[in-house]
């Protein structure tokens, strides 16, 4: 007996050892934010506060507006594709041609999102060639917190604030790719798809404004010679 | 009986014997009698074709003198040893030195004669030690008599009436002025020699070399002055405005050469254009109907036989065309044939020393530019890279790429020797341009231009598809083309006038943003200095200048667009309105929620909501067509935004979705580059405005900007409707008669508003149009707190492009665009402050320096906008710096905007703008105070007169604030820099007289290119100022083809302009066009005439050792030509420009400063404004002849000898004599005979 005594407390002294062996990481690796592959997939859901039926009977529900309800995302290399359900029920798409992006309306008009400068910035411009998740642009170790239960999975947890407003987000601890992001007004759900079979093919009328904005960016490079 | 028989019989046989001795005598001597005289007679043959043989001995002497003298005056300026290039060592040697007399009045044909120790030519001009001049004539004078009486008088020396008669009455006395000395005897010996003095071995020696063995004199008269009868005059009676365009010899007007009768005229032009003129009636009486003038100035502008040949191909009633073949036949034509009494034979005979029946000219261009010209060193600005943007693309720091590109043109040859540029290229090819399929093959050689029918457009490629070749680099199996033509004259150092940018609000050269074209500035310099672009656009406003039609030709090149200019309505700029439409209250926001005044209190003001509308400025700076109906203008348009990538200088057409913001958020106070208008969350306010969530605050929706929908229309009418004075397109049916309008696709382009104090500002109008950008909510600022002051001023947040197109047979053609409406967060309108009109709200405007060109970019300016003229009075006023800017500073400009007037120069408004006192716009501005966008606007029309820049604006001419250099340094004036009150200024309001002139029809002259936009604000082809860098175009180009050009580019019918006869030019320039201004006055054309010859006859004026006066040696020099560089006294400061800056009218010298200077035109208005002006000159160039030399050799040679006892020189007996008038045509380029005609003289 004492012998069997000798090997629990044997066992019990090794315990942590073997927890700390485990593959669940204490701290997150760097880059904080990795890449996903070059062909990958993944959901974006939104909820926005307010959104849910107010306590009071009489309260209006907050209006939306064409805010974004759920984002498909895929891409391959340096083209990538969002597919956006808007909260009015309409769908919309957004494709990025290695940076030349352009998005559609609810009637299907193409737009060009018109790239930022210093003087003139866009906020619906975010360059994926940099970052898939370009709304977790402010994640820091700074603002790590630990490992906390996200949806009851232990996930690395990181805040911040800006403009008054408490950002959140939650990173997988299997391969560092997030799970959630609230800025206190809109939270962001990500869910992973498997990576996509075949290659994107845009609709035709994103590929005539991406072919038409070609050929005016190459006519820049295009100029009479030399007198 | 017997005896007395034989007697008698012997007798008579002694009688008959007697007889037949006799008879034989009389036979002997009869036979010895006819022996005699046939042996006379033979020898008198012999001795004439002696003579005939000996004077084309002495012609060929005397062209071989000829010869010398271009070659002992000249530089040769070829690389190719066996084709030459005389290019005159100064201007004095253009033309045949005067040799043998002195000039006076009565002489002025006379160019030599022989004459005793007077050489050919002399003096430093020329390279006498090389090529020393002969000095032939003896003393002994051709008036005395020889030793057998043969003398050669004053009367028979003048029997071609070349020079003025002493006795101008008498019909029959022809002895020439008391001015004139007979030549003097040129002896020739057997062995060539010409013995000046006696000595015994001039005798008649049958072995000595130095036998006399004939003598001759001439006198050489410059027949190239004189008014060529196979081309000069037209049916009297004729109307003016048929004469008034000239373009021809055939438009002189012959009524002013002193003795000609309107019979004599009639006669003339009756007989010599018999079927080309339609003539009725018989010799000498003959008539013309106006469809006869109307036809003959037809003919004689589209004379393919460049006056060569008779022209007609059919006869008439058994008639033809005729040509004079001598001079003999003109007088005896005149003088026989037409004189009627004494008295017109008199007159007539006074006549004819203006009259010629021979000139030759070369329709070839000779056009030298000085090796010693200012040249462009400075790097431009291309591709985003290099200094300051004041230079070309065509800069070499050592002036050798300027060289290629401007050759002098007969340098440039092909393997055989001959120019590359054969033959001036005919103006009247143009037409071929109107059946783009049937003149397919002729288009591409003569203008390397294929049409495109799926695109409407011309796409020029002669070989390279990315450059216009110089003349060097044109393949050898054709001629340079139209392009590269306009390419290798046009002074490139002129072109390519760069967009400086340097604008950002302090001063700095170095950040442009100030007045963007497309992007950052970058491309939109790179774009001004293309200088091949330049070329391009001029090549299609040629075009559409003589084009019937006003659809504008649209011409690719280098995959850019050149749009030709017609009298159109053009984008004249933008404005960025800001309109409130209503003002919010507590039922759509929580008051307790606004922000604070200065005192504390909150909820006290609400916000307005306003909506943002760009609004196109419309405006046809063109003078009215003057045509009654005319073909071929479009009446509908439109116009259509579309987005740009303003991170890649704006290209595409793209749709996007822009929205409006103010300068910073009211609840977050967070940043311009990240706020959005904003609302707090819950409002039911948001919902209805279907706004959306972003964050916790909501936005208004985008705004679509969209090529396919954003569209609004307009057409053109009568009154306002013709759009000649800038419009903005701001409401529905404005201007009156437009139908201005949103596209019923596109129901975002129209808005109705509440806002009093701009509807009462801007025409009464309630509903706005214009290219919608979205809403947000903006002040009032109520207190100088930071958060609310951010709410008066407002943006867009992307740039735009906008697309002008006309209609035609239902498709939509563009012809203009404004690459880059630039909305960029520093483009900030003052939207809101209190509201206390006009003065306080302020809307970011940019405005073209010229609507017909986007060089340069647009200037920017803060405008609040005025439906009433007299809101600018005088000038562009500033208004009263009440309101803050972006920065809280009272510093924004703050000028009425007012519709339907332009801007006019005011000589004591005092400006504000954006930059500092010599904060130059471009490199090469001056501003002697601050620059100003809006006055910028008046003076590019004209540049200063004198020194431009002595500091201060109160010294300055009154308005004259802005002027540039040109990459050269050099600053050339714009088209009204003559200006007087409004006369000459196109941008006072209503001032058509002064505005630009679209023809519509075929050039009339070569000089009529002064007409065409030169692509630069406000500045035509220059051929009204010296400093012109156009110049070159009157040797390069002609109205017509030549039946055997480009083998022979001979003809006929031109005047020498370097002419000592004002009498001539004052018949070229009689009855020419003024534009609005008539036709010259009898007076203007004589004072023009008389200049031309004091300017050409000056040999003395010189700067740094140039003449700046003299002979003209090419077309060319009519306008102007480089002397030295001349700067100012007080130079001014510009940043990034050449330097030396150099002073147009003492750099450069030229005729055409006489026709601005006052003396010649006695109405201001007619020396002020080009187009009126330019008249003297339309009517020199085309009929007007520098290179050729055009002389009638009057010689005299008589055979003879010294006998052996002579002891003199006038005891030389003369054996035989013989008499030419021999019209001479020698290239004074090559020195080459062009033509000969020898005409003996029988008296």
């Amino acid at each position: 007996m004492p012998s069997q005594l000798f090997v629990l407390l044997a066992f019990l002294g090794i315990l942590p050892s073997l927890i700390a062996q485990s593959p669940a990481p204490s701290e997150p690796r760097k880059p904080l934010l990795p890449r996903t592959p070059a062909k990958a997939s993944w959901n974006i859901t939104f909820q926005y506060a307010g959104e849910e039926k107010p306590p009071q009977p009489d309260a209006v529900p907050r209006h939306l507006g064409e805010v974004p309800q759920s984002i498909v995302v895929t891409k391959i290399n340096d083209i990538s594709r969002e597919q956006i359900q808007l909260a009015t029920g309409k769908q919309v798409e957004r494709w990025d041609f290695a940076g030349t992006q352009f998005h559609s309306d609810a009637v299907g008009t193409v737009f060009l999102i018109v790239p930022p400068t210093e003087e003139n910035p866009n906020p619906e411009y975010y360059d994926r060639r940099r970052s898939d998740f370009p709304e977790l642009s402010w994640l820091s170790m700074e603002g790590y917190r630990g490992v906390e239960n996200f949806q009851g999975r232990p996930a690395f947890l990181f805040e911040a604030e800006r403009g008054g407003q408490k950002l959140r987000a939650f990173l997988s601890l299997e391969n560092q790719l997030p799970v959630m992001f609230s800025d206190g007004a809109t939270t962001r759900l990500y869910t992973y798809n498997p990576p996509p079979a075949g290659p994107l093919t845009p609709p035709a009328a994103f590929l005539t404004a991406y072919n038409q904005h070609k050929q005016a960016m190459e006519s820049l490079n295009y100029r009479p010679g030399p007198p | 009986m017997g005896a007395s028989l034989k007697r008698s019989a012997r007798a008579s046989s002694l009688v008959i014997i007697l007889a037949f001795v006799v008879l034989l005598t009389v036979l002997v001597l009869a036979y010895f009698s006819y022996s005699s005289l046939q042996r006379q007679i033979s020898q008198a043959s012999v001795n004439q074709a002696a003579a005939e043989i000996f004077a084309k001995g002495a012609v060929n002497t005397i062209i071989g003198d000829l010869r010398q003298e271009i070659v002992a005056g000249s530089t040769n300026i070829s690389t190719n040893t066996a084709h030459p290039v005389y290019y005159p060592t100064t201007a004095v040697t253009m033309v045949p030195a005067p040799a043998g007399f002195t000039t006076n009045a009565g002489l002025e044909n006379l160019v030599k004669v022989s004459r005793a120790g007077n050489a050919f030519y002399s003096g430093t001009n020329y390279d006498t030690a090389t090529h020393p001049p002969a000095n032939r004539a003896s003393t002994l004078s051709t008036t005395n008599a020889s030793q057998n009486g043969r003398y050669f008088s004053l009367d028979r020396w003048n029997t071609h009436l070349l020079l003025a008669k002493a006795n101008t009455n008498s019909p029959t006395d022809l002895t020439p002025t008391n001015t004139f000395t007979a030549p003097d005897w040129i002896l020739m010996a057997r062995d060539g020699s010409n013995p000046t003095s006696w000595n015994n071995n001039l005798r008649w020696n049958t072995t000595n070399a130095s036998t006399v063995v004939g003598r001759y004199a001439y006198a050489i008269y410059d027949e190239g002055g004189l008014l060529d009868m196979n081309a000069a005059g037209f049916p009297p009676g004729s109307p003016t405005n048929l004469i008034a365009d000239k373009g021809s010899l055939a438009t002189a007007d012959l009524s002013v050469i002193p003795g000609m009768s309107t019979n004599a005229i009639a006669a003339i032009v009756g007989w010599r254009d018999f079927v080309s003129g339609g003539t009725s009636g018989s010799f000498p009486n003959y008539t013309f109907s106006p469809t006869a003038q109307t036809n003959y100035f037809d003919f004689a502008r589209t004379n393919t036989a460049g006056f060569l040949r008779t022209a007609n191909s059919v006869l008439t009633s058994g008639q033809s065309d005729r040509m004079f073949v001598s001079r003999q036949q003109l007088i005896q034509f005149l003088i026989q044939g037409v004189a009627s009494n004494d008295s017109e034979k008199a007159a007539l005979q006074n006549a004819l020393r203006y009259l010629g029946t021979f000139s030759r000219d070369l329709e070839q261009p000779s056009f030298r530019p000085d090796p010693n010209r200012p040249k462009n060193t400075l790097t431009p600005y291309v591709g985003d890279v290099g200094a300051i943007g004041n230079g070309n693309d065509a800069h070499s720091a050592d002036g050798s790429a300027q060289a290629g590109i401007n050759p002098t043109l007969l340098a440039v040859c092909d393997a055989n020797g001959d120019p590359v540029f054969k033959r001036r290229f005919p103006l009247s090819r143009l037409a071929l341009l109107a059946d783009p399929s049937a003149n397919a093959a002729k288009i591409k050689e003569y203008f390397g231009l294929v049409w495109d029918s799926s695109n409407n457009r011309w796409v020029y490629d002669h070989g390279d598809s990315t450059r216009i070749y110089r003349l060097s680099e044109v393949p050898a199996d054709r001629e340079p083309d139209f392009f590269e033509i306009l390419k290798a004259v046009i002074h490139v150092d002129s072109l390519g006038k760069q967009f400086g940018g340097l604008d950002n609000g302090s001063g700095s050269a170095s950040t442009p943003h100030g007045q963007l074209g497309i992007g950052s500035g970058a491309s939109q310099r790179m774009y001004d200095g293309e200088t091949q672009s330049q070329i391009a656009r001029i090549a299609a406003n040629i075009i559409d200048q003589y084009d019937e039609d006003s659809y504008p030709t649209h011409i690719s090149f280098a995959n850019r667009s050149f749009f030709g200019v017609e009298n159109l309505p053009y984008l004249a700029g933008w404005q960025q309105m800001w309109y409130r439409l209503r003002q919010l209250s507590a039922s759509d926001i929580d008051p307790a929620r606004l922000p604070s005044d200065s005192s504390g209190t909150t909820g006290v003001v609400f916000p307005y909501e306003s909506a943002v509308m760009i609004q196109p400025i419309i405006w046809n700076p063109h003078a009215p067509d003057s045509r009654a109906n005319p073909p071929g203008v479009p009446t509908e348009f439109r116009i259509y935004a579309g987005a740009t990538d303003s991170n890649t200088h704006g290209v595409g057409d793209s749709a996007a979705q822009c929205y409006a913001q103010v300068g910073r958020d009211w609840w977050t106070g967070t940043t311009t580059t990240q706020f959005r208008n904003t609302f707090p969350a819950g409002s039911t306010y948001a919902s209805a405005n279907s706004m959306s969530a972003v964050g916790s605050l909501y936005r208004f929706p985008y705004a679509s900007i969209n090529p396919s929908t954003s569209i609004l229309t307009f057409s053109t009418g009568a009154g306002d409707a013709a759009f000649r004075e800038p419009f903005r397109l701001r409401a529905p049916d404005f201007p009156v008669g437009s139908n201005a309008s949103n596209d019923s696709g596109y129901p975002a382009g129209r808005i109705t508003f509440s806002d009093p104090a701009l509807m009462a500002a801007d025409g009464g109008s309630s509903t706005a149009i214009g290219f919608y950008c979205g809403k947000a909510w903006t002040g009032p600022v109520i207190s100088t707190d930071d958060t609310q002051r951010w709410l008066g001023v407002g943006q867009v947040n992307g740039d735009l492009k906008m697309t002008l197109q006309y209609r035609k047979d239902g498709s939509w053609f563009t012809y203009d665009v404004i690459p880059n409406v630039f909305n960029s967060s520093t483009n900030l309108s003052t939207v809101d402050n209190s509201d206390t009109a006009p003065n306080l709200r302020f809307f970011r405007t940019l405005l073209r320096a010229d609507p017909r060109t986007n060089r340069w970019g647009l200037f920017h300016l803060l405008a609040w906008p005025s439906a009433n003229p007299a809101d600018v009075p005088a000038g562009l006023n500033e208004l009263p710096a009440n309101g803050v800017d972006v920065f809280g500073n009272n510093k924004a400009p703050h000028y009425y905007l007012p519709q339907g007037i332009t801007w006019k120069p005011s000589a004591s408004s005092s400006y504000k703008a954006q930059g500092t006192a010599n904060g130059p716009a471009a490199p090469g501005w001056v501003n002697p105070s601050k620059w100003n966008p809006g006055d910028l606007m008046a003076n590019l029309a004209r540049s200063p007169n004198g020194n431009p820049n002595s500091g201060t604006s109160a010294n300055a001419v009154p308005g004259a604030k802005y002027y540039y250099t040109d990459p050269d340094g050099v600053f050339r004036r714009g088209s009204g820099w003559n200006f007087f009150g409004a006369d000459g200024l196109p941008l006072y309001t209503g001032n058509f007289a002064s505005r630009p002139v679209v023809l519509n029809r075929p050039f009339r002259s070569v000089a009529e290119l002064g007409y065409v936009f030169r692509d630069i604000a406000w500045k035509n082809l220059d051929i009204f100022s010296p400093e012109s860098g156009d110049a070159a175009l009157l040797d390069a180009f002609c109205l017509t083809e030549l039946d055997n050009a480009p083998a022979d580019v001979t003809i006929a019918g031109r005047v020498n302009l370097n002419t000592r006869q004002p009498k001539v030019l004052e018949a070229l320039i009689s009855g020419a066009s003024k534009a609005e201004g008539g036709i010259l006055s009898p007076g203007e054309a004589q004072a023009a005439a008389s200049a031309l010859v004091a300017w050409t006859s000056d040999t003395t004026t010189a700067n740094s050792g140039v003449l700046t006066k003299g002979p003209l040696r090419n077309r060319s020099e009519i306008v102007g030509k480089f002397v030295a560089n001349g700067t100012f006294p007080s130079p001014p400061t510009i940043t990034g420009s050449q330097s030396p800056i150099l002073n147009p009218e003492t750099t450069y010298s030229g005729f055409a400063s006489r026709l601005t200077s006052g003396s010649i035109f006695p109405t201001a208005a007619d020396a002020s404004i080009p187009r009126r002006t330019e008249g003297v000159i339309r009517a020199l160039t085309e009929a007007g002849n520098t290179r050729t030399w055009n002389l009638l050799i009057d010689v005299v040679a008589q055979v003879g000898r010294f006998p052996g006892h002579t002891a003199s020189l006038n005891q030389f007996v003369v054996e035989g004599e013989t008499r030419f008038w021999v019209h001479l045509a020698i290239d004074r380029s090559t020195g080459k005979v062009i033509a000969e005609q020898w005409e003996a003289v029988s008296e």
